[in-house]
Order: C-alpha cells, then structure tokens, then sequence
C-alpha cells in the first residue's frame, strides 16, 4: 500500500514549519503569530498489534471549532486512568493515544478502546473523518519535515 | 471419546431411545444423537455402533455454540443469529465465525481432551459485525467479537481461522494460566494464543510443520497492503512491509527484544520470541505440530499444577522452564521432546543450556 495522497502536495510546509517541540517552546517564549494547531490520534494494541494513526494540522476558520471539542474531552481524567492497571479480562483490546499541539495546547491522554466514548469519540472520528493517514514509514521523518496539510474543518455537526 | 462414567442423562436417553433398533441394524449401523443434559450447558454427541453382538455407545464432547450480529453497532451481544446445529446462516461472517469456532473447540477437544474454554463446556458466544469499519477482534473476557475491517487495510476478520483461534485461546488462557495482560507475561498469553491459533489451521487442513505456514492472519489484510499476514511465527518480522503500516516490527530472539510502553508494553510485538521458539520445536520434532510440541504447550498451560509453575507474572524463562517440565512430565527426562524443547528456547536466547547450545542457531 501506498501513502495516499504525495507528501509533498497541498500547501507545504514553509511558512507553517516550526522547531520541533514548537508549542511548549512558543508557550515558554512568550511567541505568538504561530497559530497552528495539530492533532494527531493514534492506535495501538489490538490482535494486529499494528500502529495507525491520524492527524489534522488547523488553523484559520476550523480551529476555534477544534478548541471547543478539545476542551470538551476530560484529558486530566484520562492521564489519571491510564495509571490504573489493565483490566483483569479480556484481550486484544486497543489502545488511542491523544495528542493536541498548538500555542494554548500541548496535551497528551492514552484511551483505552473501551473508555473511547463523547468527546473523545468524537474527536477520534473527527481527526479520521477530515485529517490525514499518517505513514509509518512518515513517522521517521523529522518533525520540521513531516508533510503538512491544511483544511478548514467543517462546522461541527456538519456534513 | 471422553473416557470414564457416561453420565446419567445419557444412559436414560439410551436406553429409552436407540438401544433396541440398534441392537437389530445391521453391523455397519451408526446413528449420533446430539444431546443435553438438563443444565444445558453439557453438550456431547452419542454415536451408537454395533460391533458383533455389543452395542458400542462413543461420547464426544461438542461444542455449543451462538452467534449474534451487532449489526454496526459497539453494543453487544447483538441480536442472535445462529445458534448451534442451525442451518448457515448465508453471511459470510456469521458462518465464518460458527466454523472457526467449531474448528478451535475441534483441536481442543479431540486433541487434549479439553471440552471447551473452561473444560467444563462452556457455551461459546461470539458477536460479528462488531462496529463500523472496525479493524479489530478481540476477547472482552466473555465473547469474542469481530469487526468486518475498513476495507482499505483490513477485511473482515473472522476470514482467518486462526485468528478465531486466537481469540477463543484467550479465553483459554485466562481460565488456566490467568497470564497478566503486560510485559513478557502478556507477549507469552500473546503468543499462547498465537500457537494454539495456527495449530486450529494445521488441524483443519491436516497440514505438517513443513506444509504449514505458520502464519496469523492470513488473508486479513486487503490486495492493497504489502504483506501477507499479521505475524509469521517461522519468521516473526517478516509477515509484512507497507509503505503505510510500516514493517512488521516482531522480533525473533531475546536480543531484538523491544521495550515500550505501547500495547501493553509491546505484548503483539515480542510475542514473537516465545513464538519462534515453538516454531523451533515443532520443527524440529517434525509432523504434526499439534501433536507433541502442541500437546506439550497445552500440558504446560492447563495440566495439574500448571498455575504453580507458571505464576500469572511469569517472564519468558519462567514459562521456558515449565515446558521443559510439561516435555519430561509426558515424555520423560531423556527424550527427544525435552532436547527439542531446549533447542527451542535456546535458538530464540531465552535459555542457554548445553543441549540447547549445540543446536542453537539464527
């Protein structure tokens, strides 16, 4: 299988590139002018045991839109949740691992499958519905070189 | 056949029903009947023969088994649509999944003498159709539950006996050993469900260790992806390699062992080294797998005082040594099954003994 879509198409990186880490250092430097939010869901676990994961880089229009949803999931709950030990049944279940960067955001929770439920699951089906496939062989890239692609979001309960 | 006291149930139903036509059929008559017992959880057939002037009764336990379609949803179980000696269903998966059920229960039955999940015949539930575009199956510590996949990268997975396989070993692990879903504990309740997976296919098809292809989840993935299965346990790492799922990230030895903090601390990865080592065995014992390598797996998960030797936490070496002690339990001290079994986990860095030395290799 290949990548859909080619990295390098849509607007490209140049002018959204930022340093690696760019969220918590901007928040610590006090930078602005670099509104670029991302958001990225990833899978893991499951009978596969195969790693997918999905991320949508926003900003203009969409992103107040994305803060809104993001501020509706119950982050602190899920760091809290994922130090309680694995449940005592079952197998094969998955894991989602969370992630939001931006000026305002660099937040982080692990899901499991079962739990995955309101804002989590809508942010989840979210970023799969209008984000982008991230390649495994595209994870080795570095961050300034990851492709990125930009799309307003839809309005919230839209189409 | 199980061996010892036919129970009551079934001396009433025998007597009552078959015995006197039977007694008259011609030598070569067979009849089974599929019975209950009052519980109804006990499922066995009867298979009445006559042999010279005896009737001979054989009792086979049989499996009892329900599939319900959740029909897109996440809610389970969903409506039921195929219960046991029903008719096909006509959907694929439904039926799929009431055949990989058959097949496991087949293997352990017939094989170890092991009359389903929990010895004891329990009723085996699964639930198709399982969300939308779900790219999973699993065991929720009840059921086992497939999704149809996306169809970009998965198809539907009961295509794969051995996955069915997979899930319902779980539940047999969890009622034996209870293995710890973290860690090396979880890659080996991984990789338990990995062997016993596979050997559900070898049975089924009557395959040898060196016709079969020691692959999990052969079939799953769609014509788009590079790669032939989930896991291969004769050459764990190989079993694919796309461009958007990356390379299959198993290691084969001890020394490739990956510590994370994903999957349950990688349980879907490094079961490939407990995997290899069974492949090791099996290979080196030749013919079926499920006979001796299988049959000294099975001793080590579910023989009498198994949980004493392997502790819910055990690591590789651990289970290691309780296979060697499940070999030379059935086999003896000196046999070619414990010199096998020594070269297995040898050949995968996870003992070091001298037997194991002289035959080890990459």
């Amino acid at each position: 299988m290949t990548q859909a879509g080619s990295p390098r198409d849509g607007e490209s990186g140049a002018e959204s590139s930022t340093d690696s880490g760019a969220s918590a250092d901007a928040l610590a430097d006090g930078r602005s002018g670099d509104d670029a939010l991302s958001v990225s869901v990833s899978r893991t676990g499951g009978v596969a045991g195969i790693r997918r994961e999905w991320r949508i880089d926003v900003d203009g229009d969409g992103r107040a839109d994305w803060i809104l949803l993001l501020d509706a999931c119950p982050w602190s709950t899920a760091e809290y949740a994922t130090e309680a030990p694995a449940g005592p049944r079952g197998a094969d279940r998955m894991t989602w691992t969370i992630a939001a960067d931006g000026p305002e955001q660099a937040r982080r929770a692990e899901v499991p499958e079962p739990e995955l439920t309101g804002p989590w699951r809508e942010l989840v089906d979210r970023v799969r519905r209008d984000g982008e496939p991230v390649a495994a062989r595209g994870r080795a890239l570095p961050r300034e070189e990851r492709p990125i692609r930009r799309r307003p979001v839809e309005p919230r309960g839209g189409a | 056949m199980v061996t010892g006291i036919v129970p009551p149930f079934l001396l009433s139903r025998i007597a009552e029903a078959e015995s006197a036509r039977l007694a008259v059929a011609p030598r070569a008559a067979r009849r089974t009947l599929a019975l209950t017992d009052t519980t109804g959880r006990r499922r066995a057939a009867i298979t009445f023969s006559v042999d010279g002037d005896d009737l001979v009764a054989e009792l086979t336990d049989q499996p009892d088994r329900t599939i319900a379609d959740a029909q897109g949803s996440e809610l389970l179980p969903g409506t039921v649509v195929r219960k046991e000696g029903d008719e096909p269903s006509g959907d694929v998966a439904v039926d799929e999944a009431y055949d990989g059920l058959g097949a496991t229960f087949d293997l352990f039955s017939q094989v170890y003498r092991r009359n389903s999940i929990d010895g004891a015949g329990l009723p085996l539930d699964a639930s198709v159709h399982y969300g939308e575009n779900y790219d999973n199956a699993f065991w929720n510590g009840e059921r086992m539950v497939f999704g149809d996949g996306d169809g970009e990268v998965f198809g539907r997975f009961t295509a794969s006996v051995s996955v069915i396989g997979h899930e319902l070993t779980h539940g047999v692990t969890e009622a034996t050993l209870g293995l710890e879903y973290q860690g090396q504990a979880g890659a080996l309740n991984e990789s338990i469900s990995d062997v016993f997976g596979v050997l559900v296919e070898q049975h089924g098809k009557g395959q040898s260790v060196a016709e079969a292809s020691w692959l999990i989840g052969e079939g799953l993935f769609t014509p788009e992806v590079e790669g032939a299965a989930l896991r291969s346990m004769k050459s764990p790492g190989t079993a694919y390699d796309d461009d958007v799922l990356g390379k299959d990230p198993q290691p084969a030895h001890m020394d490739d062992y990956v510590e994370t903090q994903e999957d349950n601390g990688g349980v879907h990865i490094n079961s490939g080294i407990p995997n290899r080592a069974f492949y090791l065995v099996a290979e080196k014992l030749g013919g079926h797998a499920w006979e001796r390598a299988g049959q000294i797996w099975f001793d080590t998960l579910a023989a009498k005082g198994a949980r004493d030797r392997v502790p819910t936490d055990a690591d590789f070496a651990r289970f290691a040594a309780a296979t060697v002690s499940a070999a030379a339990a059935r086999y003896g001290e000196s046999s070619p099954e414990v010199d096998a079994v020594r070269a297995g986990w040898a050949g995968v860095g996870v003992m070091t003994d001298d037997a194991g030395r002289k035959s080890a290799g990459r």
